[in-house]
């Protein structure tokens, strides 16, 4: 399966601007993911920008990184400018059968 | 209670025909796999399987042997295959490791095949005595496994689209049309357990409590669940869109 190039970039980017390792940056942000109910073989940038907003700078405040949510939003920042490419869940993921299953 | 047994049954196969004519006519516009694997089981299911078998057990009491063995027969095979669909439409909406889940169809389906065969052509066809036997029992299990991962994913998937919403990242109404389904499969997971778990106390001799009520009930309710979650009402819509924006603000 390829890989999710914007995953991999914030995982890299985080690495770069805390004191986690390699290892922990890619734990820490796959738990974010899934708290934000999301998978990181699918996960878009634009979720990974409001993952990072919203759900990581409470994760890496636990792993005590001081000033978590001003890096995370210049990682949102650069990661809005960058054209990354997304796996994607296509046309056979649940919710979009349900959208085409709606009948409204 | 019969009243009530035949009620239910009519409302499954109205729901299930209602679904497939729906979800068919769909796949026709979109092309798409999903709604024509789900279609067509419901196909299998509500239009062939499910009456066949409970006509099978109302031949039996009428003492129609040769009528109640065609009707068991069509009845299982129009189960199974309605739980093959489902299986696939697993795999195409659910599985994301692609080889994993295409060895786990190809394994499960082999155990269906198999399971049905060993029923169809090893025990008294039709009669109650045959409930008491091993490959009714496995026929029963890999039956009820399709619909317990398809379930298991659709519960799991509920919650992670619950989790998004939370976030902005999902429609609530999906989230809760998920969950819809998700309830449906359960209910039919259940009609399956209380079915095995019967047989097994009739083999080890304990008292029968087969109640046709149970069954009919997990069939009304996943009927109802099927319906809410593929085409909800307008009502239904609007109530979940208002519980959302309530919890936004």
């Amino acid at each position: 399966m390829a890989k999710n190039e914007a995953f991999e970039w914030v995982c890299d980017a985080i690495e770069g601007a805390t004191t986690l390792d390699r290892l922990e940056a890619r734990g820490t942000m796959r738990l974010a993911l899934k708290a934000a109910g999301l998978d990181a073989r699918e996960v878009s940038a634009d979720q990974l920008g409001t993952v990072l907003t919203r759900v990581l700078p409470s994760e890496l405040e636990t792993r005590g990184i001081a000033d978590a949510p001003t890096t995370c939003e210049r990682i949102a920042l650069d990661l809005s400018s960058q054209n990354l490419q997304t796996a994607g869940s296509g046309g056979d993921s649940p919710e979009n059968v349900f959208a085409r299953l709606g009948g409204n | 209670m019969e009243a009530f047994a035949l009620i239910s049954v009519a409302v499954y196969c109205s729901v299930s025909i209602y679904m497939a004519v729906r979800l068919l006519a769909l796949a026709r516009r979109t092309k798409e796999w999903p709604e024509r694997l789900i279609g067509t089981a419901y196909v299998l299911g509500g239009m062939v399987g499910y009456p066949a078998s409970v006509a099978a057990r109302v031949l039996v009491d009428a003492g129609q042997t040769a009528s109640a063995e065609f009707a068991h027969v069509a009845g299982q095979v129009g189960m199974a295959g309605a739980a093959f669909f489902l299986l696939l439409a697993w795999r195409r909406m659910f599985s994301s490791n692609g080889l994993a889940g295409l060895a786990f169809v190809m394994a499960w389906t082999s155990f269906m095949v198999v399971a049905l065969g060993w029923t169809l052509f090893n025990t008294e066809a039709g009669s109650r005595s045959h409930m008491v036997t091993l490959p009714y029992w496995a026929m029963l299990i890999s039956q009820g496994g399709c619909y317990t991962t398809l379930g298991w994913a659709s519960f799991r998937h509920a919650r992670m689209l619950h989790r998004r919403s939370a976030l902005g990242l999902a429609d609530p109404l999906t989230a809760n049309r998920m969950l819809l389904w998700a309830l449906s499969n359960l209910c039919i997971v259940v009609s399956y357990v209380y079915t095995i778990g019967l047989g097994i106390m009739l083999r080890n001799g304990l008292p029968n409590i087969y109640n046709p009520a149970v069954i009919s009930a997990c069939g009304l309710l996943s009927a109802v669940f099927i319906g809410f979650a593929f085409f909800p009402p307008q009502a239904f819509v609007k109530r979940v869109r208002a519980n959302a924006t309530m919890g936004e603000a």
